[in-house]
């Protein structure tokens, strides 16, 4: 079992870890030391083997290189993200605990079961309810209940754990008080697995949205998914409805895709699996205008925003021209932004970002920043170590699947051999916290000797 | 090892597994035998008690120091187009 040390922190600094995001850190909204360490105990009853430090930028090696270490990496770090989304949602209310609304929050998120405070609390909202509160306390100077767009933000909360909670009733054959007010004939869980939905007698129903993997939630249809976001590569594209054919369709590739991933690289499979709770999809175009449009333009894309942890988004992946190949790839890399995310949202940033000043990619030629660059250094690693494997194994048939395979191949290992050292692309005004430069060498390094480079 | 690491692939986490089983749809392997152990644990994990937030609250610029420590590459780092349409700042 581990302690608080072998995580990266010692009693006195527990809050660091608890909630780095947060300058005043768990004590001060009383979650006391002995009140943390009763967390990690408990969590450590979760994990196979929790004796793994993961404060080292170093230990996602593991992961990339897929040493056996690596899923009890990946797994101490999902549960240490709970830790801090845990730390987040107790700091919220912390904060506002003398106003009925935020008390109302608590009262119903302590009538969730354990499973469904988890489910909040990494659920895609959560974390973004809580960065926009934060970013009005940032406006205002503090946190002002009394503000409109505060309370709305709370509001927004006290929604989030209210459809849990109304999903947990439901189970239990019940109708909880929300329910019998809402107007709205679906309610979704924050997970984007599962809603419920009045049917036309006026009772509800769960379903569950189609998964792959058992696992991961496929979502054409949350509010979520359907919402639009302006500053998204992917979720400010037109919203055009699927067929059920098209849906089948892309459940389908997906699922194949992981198949391959599982087949190939087990570990990156379970990383697919742990990390990633929905794939949102998004329809723009119909196949028909696709096959008749000029190919200049593409119409394909996938993104991954921290914000919503757990979330990845698919850009038209029903047409023809999205195969099996793209969405091994894209999976393997929005879920492993996720991981890289939730790392840096346990033990802090890997680099500071400044938009003024952003570094060349070696693998598109853009201008990206410099924690864009750091995660794409580890993003292509692993995918060119997928290829190599892709490239060669029987799920291969055709020909031109292998050539688009090699080209993806090459267009990996390219980045990595440009002939200066690739951690001095990056443009920062000071050293990392973490040892960024020994990781991005050693990524590098290995890619180039086995380039013979 | 090699064996090990197969297995991982068609696996999932105690922590995966018990969000994916509270959805309170059955699910189509053993996950439930894996989450009724856990659960009593999982609670102390989860749990936000009264008495949690009965501490003095006296920095409140705490919540907006987040914006310091944020790491927001929602529009860029993350969002990576396949080829083409997507703006090319966000194709690493």
């Amino acid at each position: 079992m581990c302690s608080a040390a072998s995580l990266g922190c010692g009693a006195a600094d527990f809050s660091r870890v608890a909630a780095p995001s947060l300058g005043a850190g768990l004590e001060k909204s009383g979650f006391s030391a002995s009140g943390y360490a009763a967390m990690v105990a408990a969590s450590e009853q979760l994990t196979a083997e929790a004796s793994v430090v993961i404060n080292n930028i170093g230990c996602l090696l593991d992961v990339a290189d897929e040493l056996s270490t690596g899923n009890d990496i990946i797994e101490r770090v999902l549960w240490d993200r709970m830790l801090v989304f845990r730390g987040n949602m107790g700091q919220l209310l912390a904060h506002g605990k003398h106003a009925p609304l935020v008390q109302a929050i608590h009262t119903i998120y302590c009538k969730l079961a354990p499973g469904r405070q988890a489910r909040v609390l990494i659920g895609a909202e959560f974390y973004e309810c809580y960065e926009k509160i934060a970013k009005e306390c940032h406006r205002l100077g503090g946190l002002k209940l009394e503000e409109p767009n505060t309370a709305q933000l709370y509001s927004m909360l006290l929604d989030l754990v209210q459809r849990e909670y109304a999903i947990q009733c439901v189970t239990e054959g019940r109708e909880s008080f929300y329910m019998k007010n809402e107007r709205s004939r679906e309610l979704w869980s924050p997970v984007g697995d599962i809603r419920a939905v009045r049917d036309i007698d006026g009772s509800w129903d769960l379903q569950a949205a189609p998964t792959i993997g058992n696992v991961i939630a496929v979502d054409f249809d949350s509010p979520l998914a359907r919402n639009y976001e302006p500053r998204s590569g992917v979720l400010s594209q037109k919203l055009l409805e699927c067929t059920a054919e098209e849906r089948a369709l892309v459940v389908a590739k997906l699922q194949q895709a992981l198949d391959i991933i599982d087949d190939l690289k087990p570990l990156y499979g379970a990383l697919i699996r742990n990390c990633v709770r929905r794939v949102i999809v998004r329809k723009s175009v119909e196949e028909a205008d696709y096959r008749s449009s000029d190919t200049s333009t593409s119409p394909f894309g996938s993104e991954h925003a921290p914000r919503q942890p757990g979330s990845i988004r698919f850009l038209n992946p029903h047409l023809s021209g999205c195969n099996v190949v793209n969405c091994v790839e894209r999976l393997l890399h929005e879920s492993t932004h996720n991981l890289l995310a939730a790392w840096e949202t346990v033990n802090g940033t890997f680099v500071v970002n400044d938009d003024q000043y952003r570094p060349v990619s070696p693998w598109s030629g853009n201008l990206i920043p410099n924690s864009s660059f750091v995660h794409a250094t580890f993003i292509y690693y692993m995918c060119r170590r997928l290829f190599q494997d892709f490239l060669t194994s029987s799920h291969v048939k055709r020909a031109d699947t292998k050539r688009l395979i090699a080209d993806r191949l090459s267009n990996f290992t390219a980045g990595f051999l440009i002939n200066h050292s690739i951690y001095d692309q990056l443009l920062l005004h000071a050293d990392p916290k973490h040892d960024v430069r020994k990781v991005l060498e050693e990524l590098q390094d290995r890619v180039k000797k086995q380039s013979d480079i | 090892m090699a064996n090990k690491m197969k297995s991982l692939g068609k696996a999932a986490s105690a922590l995966t597994l018990i969000v994916a089983a509270s959805s309170g749809v059955a699910m189509a392997h053993d996950a439930v035998n894996l989450v009724s152990p856990s659960t009593e644990a999982l609670a102390k994990v989860t749990a936000i008690q009264l008495a949690d937030l009965n501490s003095p609250v006296t920095d409140t610029g705490a919540l907006a120091s987040v914006l310091d420590h944020n790491h927001d590459h929602d529009n860029n780092g993350g969002a990576t187009a396949m080829s083409g349409i997507i703006a090319s700042e966000f194709n690493v």
